[in-house]
């Protein structure tokens, strides 16, 4: 019936998969155990195009996967740094060669507005950056201090996840 | 005995003479100014990060916040600011540049190296 090939891509499959089977799809049973809800605090300064961008992919799939394994997310997403260059809109702020991954960046944060994940830019690094408050992405909200942000929000039980 | 008289015998017509020479010699300075201050009047400031450094080329490319990178050639005269040499520069360091744009060529006056804060 099965050729070899086919044999052993199925048995490659199964190999591959075995967690899955195993623990359902939930790959933090513990972790996650006896909890309906998590408040995150995601703190993003990289300011290095293709390293942001795979930040936020990071935090888009632990929102997906936290909701997958039947929890509800608060997530917050703090830019601040050099990070904060690459949230504003248009061309302008990055050098000619990071714009593709600029356009990127406005993709994820996007998705993470529809997402319900809440933004914010600090506006003390956005004076150390140069950037005028008036040229930020509308989905991301100014905050005067980044920090005190930090503060309140782990204050506030937030667990902090830091992605420099 | 022939003696020849002079020419030019009259007082009023030596006169003459050097105040026009006065006046063609001081005449460049009154219409162009001072060249060293022309220079300095002329030069564009522009600030930005590098995005490009060229030392083979002598050349430094900076991009400012809003518009187009700017390439600007350094020579033996610019004068740099915060740091010795073009190969100290590096990419994303914030720099203030003075610049003559003549033609098509820009030339550095001065480079100042700005302190890069973060937060």
């Amino acid at each position: 019936m099965f050729n070899r090939t086919a044999k052993i891509t199925l048995a490659g499959l199964l190999f591959a998969c075995w967690p899955t089977f195993l623990f359902g799809g939930e790959t933090n049973p513990r972790a996650l155990q006896d909890i309906s809800t998590v408040k995150v605090y995601f703190d993003v300064n990289v300011g290095e195009a293709n390293k942001l961008i795979t930040r936020l992919k990071l935090i888009n799939d632990t929102h997906s996967q936290l909701v997958s394994s039947g929890v509800q997310p608060e997530l917050v997403v703090g830019f601040r740094g050099k990070a904060t260059r690459f949230v504003t809109r248009g061309d302008d702020y990055v050098f000619t060669e990071d714009t593709t991954a600029k356009q990127k960046v406005h993709g994820w944060v996007q998705q993470f507005k529809n997402s319900g994940i809440s933004m914010e830019q600090c506006l003390i690094a956005a004076g150390f950056q140069e950037v005028d408050s008036k040229d930020f992405l509308p989905e991301i909200n100014l905050v005067d201090n980044g920090y005190v942000s930090m503060i309140g929000y782990q204050t506030k039980g937030y667990a902090q996840v830091p992605m420099d | 005995m022939n003696i020849k008289k002079p020419k030019f015998r009259s007082i009023s017509f030596l006169l003459f003479l050097l105040t026009a020479g006065t006046l063609i010699s001081i005449l460049p300075l009154t219409v162009l100014g001072d060249s060293s201050q022309s220079q300095s009047e002329a030069a564009i400031l522009l600030q930005g990060r590098v995005a490009k450094i060229i030392p083979e080329k002598n050349l430094v490319a900076v991009k400012p916040n809003k518009g187009k990178r700017v390439e600007v050639m350094i020579n033996w005269n610019t004068e740099f600011i915060g740091f010795t040499k073009l190969e100290e520069l590096k990419r994303e360091q914030k720099i203030k540049i003075w610049y003559l744009s003549i033609k098509e060529t820009k030339t550095a006056v001065k480079i100042e190296k700005l302190l890069t804060l973060g937060c």
